[in-house]
């Protein structure tokens, strides 16, 4: 079917383009040798401004991650934060939710009271000016000084309710969630201390 | 990132290349179409900016034209002589040798001489106006006058001269791309020796052309008798001349009652 | 020297990628939000694009026809990978507005068609010049859509803040509608004034 020479051409046009792409290959192993532990420091130096902001009466947190296998799913860390006297004042909890538009990457302090003590969204990807509103701190401050169980309201949001964003239930509801599954987390935490 | 892992990566990546690499290569034998090797050579010599100017679709399908339809070699005005040379050299022509043409808006009813049948109040476009009853001309093969020849030619070669298109010999590089856009088709590639050329497409009854336009042909025969190497035919009550067979005399040039064979200025 | 300019003239003015070219649109729309994002992406593309346009140029005469566009595209994405890279560890900011538009630089029209048009048939050197001319002219173009979309649309330049408390900036022209709106009427109003003066020469 296929001469000698036809042959001879399909491997050097083969080994051509494996030249190039195992130099790229070599070219990036390197450069990502260079790069990662600076993105690393970085991304782990987020987190912790994210987690100071959600628990401001921490002054640092512990490396371990306490979550264990009966915490839900959608929990990925939670981090004991402790005073300036190391003692421990309260939890951030990482989780993320589904939303709307995907899952919504938050950060959520709670104290000792389990109260909510402050909540950070990382990432979404909601409908900008719908549910991207989720972000700002009129929305997110809302969840301060609330416990175990919020509801979402139309409007009017009584006591351990809060207002969700008009047109963009779900994402209030998934943020609610969020926060609701963070408290539990913590609950589930402590108690098996 | 330790040695093993970069090891991997560039194992796994290199594989991939090699594994698509003779895929592609193979494919393409498979899948081969047999094409002349001139017209895979002109397409290396051609500068690849598919610009459209030689009036066909892009460079390949030039490349293509030249080597199965004997397409005129200087064709191409991003490269010109240097490209119409290498290419000469592909196709075993002289560059010389290809017969210079340009083209000619076959028509001389300026709106001095040629008569409307309606006043024209719309768009001042060719194919526009074309499509409301032929035209405001009476003639119905009659330049309109509104340029669109002029605005497509990439060598700014044309003009519009009271009411009528003009090509610029000078500048005129024979692209055909006028000649695509004439609604009425009525520009024609001339050869750069035939000195002579019938300026009219009417073909129309003479008596009902010389009411209307005093440039246009009548068919009267006149040029076809006194031609003196049989070039010139009137078909369909409009002369022909035949270029490969007209010796530029000028008889029927003198001749013409109603003078629409010219004398092109070369 | 004057050859040498008239090449990279040549991309910031006669064949700019964006206002002549329109190559490159999805970007172009995407990060126009604000001046610093355009200009981001317009230095991040023009690295990219000088050094696939090199690179290229270099192994122009290796590389088989039948894998040319496969092997382009290797080059490019090692490029563009390691703007991605460098970004992350040393503009980490810059990195998250660009997001997900870094990455797509790879599929960016305006370097695959340099790297085909230019760069497969030219020497190094110009092939440079050619692709830091392109490079600048659609960082230019990005400059002076971001400008007009972040003064108009949010009353801040480069995040310093202009004006606002009199007029609301009307949002929408920071949104998609607005991006397409800005685009067309400065593509418009590029060309007319080109063929004005094309014109005016004659």
């Amino acid at each position: 079917m296929l001469n000698k020479d036809q042959i001879k051409n399909i491997f050097k046009v083969g080994f051509t383009l494996c030249a190039i792409t195992a130099v790229s290959a070599l070219i990036l192993a390197f450069v990502n040798s260079l790069t990662a532990p600076v993105i690393a420091k970085n991304t782990a130096e987020k987190q912790q401004q994210a987690m100071l902001e959600v628990l401001p009466s921490a002054s640092g947190f512990s490396d371990e991650n306490l979550i264990n296998d009966s915490v839900d799913k959608i929990v990925t860390a939670v981090y004991e934060g402790n005073d300036e006297n190391k003692n421990v004042c309260g939890y951030a909890v990482m989780v993320s939710p589904n939303g709307y538009g995907g899952a919504i990457s938050m950060t959520v302090g709670v104290d000792l009271e389990l109260k909510v003590t402050g909540v950070d969204i990382i990432s979404q990807s909601e409908t900008p000016g719908l549910g991207a509103k989720c972000v700002e701190d009129d929305f997110k401050n809302q969840y301060i000084g609330k416990s175990k169980g919020i509801t979402v309201s139309k409007s009017g949001a009584k006591d351990n309710e809060i207002d969700a964003i008009s047109s963009a239930t779900i994402t209030s509801n998934a943020v609610t969630l969020g926060v609701n599954t963070a408290i539990d987390a913590v609950i589930l935490i402590k108690g098996d201390k | 990132m330790n040695i093993s892992d970069i090891v991997t990566a560039v194992v796994i990546v290199g594989a991939t290349g090699l594994i698509f690499g003779c895929l592609l290569a193979f494919a393409s034998i498979i899948f081969e179409i047999k094409s002349d090797e001139r017209e895979t050579k002109i397409l290396d010599v051609l500068p690849g900016a598919n610009c459209g100017a030689c009036g066909y679709t892009g460079c390949s399908a030039y490349a293509s034209a030249i080597v199965k339809e004997n397409a005129p070699i200087n064709a191409c005005s991003v490269g010109r002589d240097a490209v119409a040379k290498k290419i000469g050299k592909i196709m075993g022509i002289k560059a010389e040798k290809v017969e210079p043409m340009t083209a000619k808006v076959m028509c001389g009813g300026d709106c001095s001489i040629a008569a409307d049948k309606y006043e024209y109040e719309g768009i001042h476009d060719c194919l526009a106006a074309s499509k409301l009853a032929g035209g405001p001309k009476e003639c119905p093969n009659g330049c309109l006058g509104f340029g669109n020849c002029a605005i497509a030619c990439p060598f700014d070669a044309i003009s519009i001269e009271n009411g009528v298109a003009v090509v610029n010999e000078e500048k005129c590089r024979a692209c055909g791309i006028c000649i695509k856009k004439c609604p009425k088709h009525i520009i024609k590639l001339v050869p750069k020796k035939n000195k002579y050329l019938v300026l009219c497409s009417n073909s129309e009854k003479g008596a009902l052309t010389g009411k209307y336009c005093q440039a246009g042909c009548i068919g009267c025969k006149i040029c076809e008798k006194v031609c003196l190497a049989g070039a010139i035919k009137v078909t369909d009550n409009l002369a022909h001349i035949d270029y490969d067979l007209c010796i530029n005399c000028g008889e029927c040039a003198d001749k013409c009652p109603k003078k629409v064979i010219v004398k092109r200025d070369a | 020297m004057n050859k040498n300019l008239k090449v990279i003239a040549n991309g910031i003015i006669n064949e700019n990628p964006t206002f002549v070219q329109l190559l490159g649109m999805c970007p172009t729309l995407a990060v126009t939000t604000s001046l610093k994002n355009g200009i981001g992406m317009g230095l991040s593309a023009t690295a990219v694009l000088v050094a696939s346009n090199v690179l290229i140029s270099l192994l122009r005469k290796l590389i088989p026809e039948k894998v040319r566009i496969a092997a382009y595209i290797v080059i490019i994405a090692t490029f563009v990978t390691i703007i991605d890279l460098l970004l992350k560890a040393f503009l980490p900011s810059l990195a998250d507005q660009l997001g997900i538009f870094i990455p797509l630089i790879v599929v960016n029209c305006i370097i695959l068609a340099r790297a085909e048009a230019f760069a497969s048939k030219n020497t190094v050197g110009k092939s440079a010049l050619d692709g830091l001319g392109m490079g600048l002219g659609f960082t230019c173009a990005l400059i002076l859509i971001s400008a007009v979309r972040e003064f108009l649309g949010a009353g801040t330049l480069f995040d310093i803040k202009v004006y606002g408390d009199i007029i609301t900036p009307p949002a929408i022209v920071t949104m998609a509608p607005g991006g397409f709106i800005v685009l067309g009427s400065l593509i418009a109003l590029i060309n007319h004034i080109a063929a004005k003066r094309k014109a005016g020469d004659k």
